[in-house]
């Protein structure tokens, strides 16, 4: 902007535009200016269809010659690029016959010429994009919207969403400093529900960091201690480790809730089940001396598994029964008193059938 | 002159045909508008000075009709003769 250039530049610009030497550049500018101005100075308009025209006219008097230049369309066009897409705009009918009126006693029209000139701060009532961009520049308030981007969430939560367009009103230009006031305390509050959310959000983290550390080190006791009782229930024929409360319940439980609490389990004593079947060499008897040592103890038995067994003296061969512990029933193997009530059952229950 | 009887004179005094001195011309115009779009000015030594000049908006009034337009910023081309050629043409117009 506001460079001068010389021929000699010009030339060089014009031979490479046209894709040629510069010599040739500078021969036919020296030969086209030269022309033009002798032709000028012979009294000749000159008209050069991609350039414009060169016309004499007459300056301030006779004996002052003048060179009116007029650019053809294209160059006129091609100069004012960065304004083409402005036209003229009649303000006669955008303005009201009351505002024309005021307009005339502000201005009082000019007399002499007949299209007069004036500078467009005097123009107040003028609605067009252009002076308003370039007479109210409004740097304080650019700053202010950046900061009130990340306020808006803050203002839609306290139910108040006109606010944001409060501040942006041209009216408090003069305000621009109280403005600004309001916007500063808002900014700590912002920074302190920023530093709320970021204090839950870490220890919503560490909760959930710690629970999955207790389960990973209740896992590892698992896998480190868990399988003892395990292999020792599976080294006793026909037995399952189940508790002495319920046993079906306690299988169904995973085994990391039985690891997890290793303590309550201890007082559980996990007591064996004891199966055995009835085959036609195995009756009862046989399996109560085997297991009690008496074949008197048979009646337990029995008691344990009446549910399966319809008469106790016509047990079907394959029929599994479940051998109960002694203490279940109160009695001793060697106690001779617990035999001699298992005779007595013996006999009432044979008196029975 | 006009515009055929220029491309011819410069055919002749080029050595080039008139494609050629068509080309130049139209580079010439595309240079000026280029640099003079850019407020930039091109001094020719002893023709004169091709120079970008912005005009601000302003309103024009019509005192007859009253009616007021608005005319847009824009960008002209304007020229001035070089003294050179102005004392050239004076005294061509008054050779006393």
């Amino acid at each position: 902007m506001d460079k001068k250039l010389t021929i000699i530049e010009l030339a060089e610009q014009v031979a490479a535009k046209a894709q040629t030497t510069n010599r040739m550049g500078e021969l036919f500018l020296k030969e086209l200016f030269a022309t033009v101005a002798q032709e000028l100075i012979e009294g000749h308009n000159v008209e050069i269809k991609s350039l414009g025209n060169f016309v004499l006219s007459e300056g301030n008097g006779a004996d002052e010659p003048n060179v009116d230049f007029t650019p053809a369309q294209a160059v006129a066009e091609a100069v004012n690029q960065p304004f083409a897409q402005f036209t003229p705009l009649e303000l006669s009918d955008d303005i009201t016959p009351e505002q024309l009126q005021q307009l005339i006693e502000i201005e009082p029209a000019p007399d002499t010429p007949a299209l007069d000139e004036e500078p467009v701060p005097e123009e107040p009532v003028i609605e067009t994009p252009a002076p308003t961009v370039e007479l109210e520049p409004e740097p304080e308030f650019e700053p202010e919207a950046v900061v009130e981007e990340p306020v808006k969430p803050v203002a839609a939560a306290l139910s108040e969403p006109s606010e944001s367009s409060e501040p942006s009103e041209p009216s408090e230009s003069s305000e621009s400093s109280e403005s600004s006031e309001p916007t500063e305390p808002q900014a700590p509050s912002l920074n302190e529900a920023d530093v709320r959310k970021v204090a839950k959000s870490s220890l919503l983290k560490g909760i959930v960091v710690g629970a999955l550390g207790a389960l990973l080190l209740t896992t590892l006791l698992w896998i480190l201690f868990g399988p003892k009782g395990v292999f020792t229930g599976s080294e006793t024929n026909k037995t399952e480790t189940v508790t002495a409360d319920t046993a079906g319940t306690q299988l169904a439980t995973p085994a990391i809730f039985k690891a997890s609490k290793p303590q309550p389990a201890e007082p559980k004593k996990e007591i064996p089940v004891i199966r055995d079947t009835v085959t036609a060499k195995r009756p009862l008897t046989v399996i109560a001396r085997h297991h009690y040592g008496n074949e008197f103890f048979y009646v337990y038995i029995y008691e344990e598994n009446k549910d399966r067994i319809k008469d106790v003296n016509n047990i079907a061969p394959g029929t599994e029964v479940i051998i109960p512990l002694a203490s279940k029933y109160g009695f001793d193997p060697k106690d001779p008193e617990s035999i001699k009530q298992a005779q007595l059952k013996s006999m009432e229950l044979n008196k029975g059938h | 002159m006009d515009n055929r009887q220029l491309l011819s004179h410069l055919t002749q005094k080029l050595g080039r045909n008139r494609t050629d001195v068509n080309r130049l011309l139209d580079a010439l115009a595309a240079v000026l508008a280029e640099r003079c779009g850019e407020l930039d000015s091109i001094a020719v030594p002893g023709f004169g000075t091709f120079t970008g000049e912005k005009v601000n908006e302003c309103v024009v009034t019509d005192s007859e009709t009253g009616r007021r337009t608005l005319m847009p910023p824009k960008v002209q081309l304007n020229f001035t003769m070089s003294h050179v050629l102005k004392n050239r043409l004076k005294n061509e117009l008054n050779p006393s």
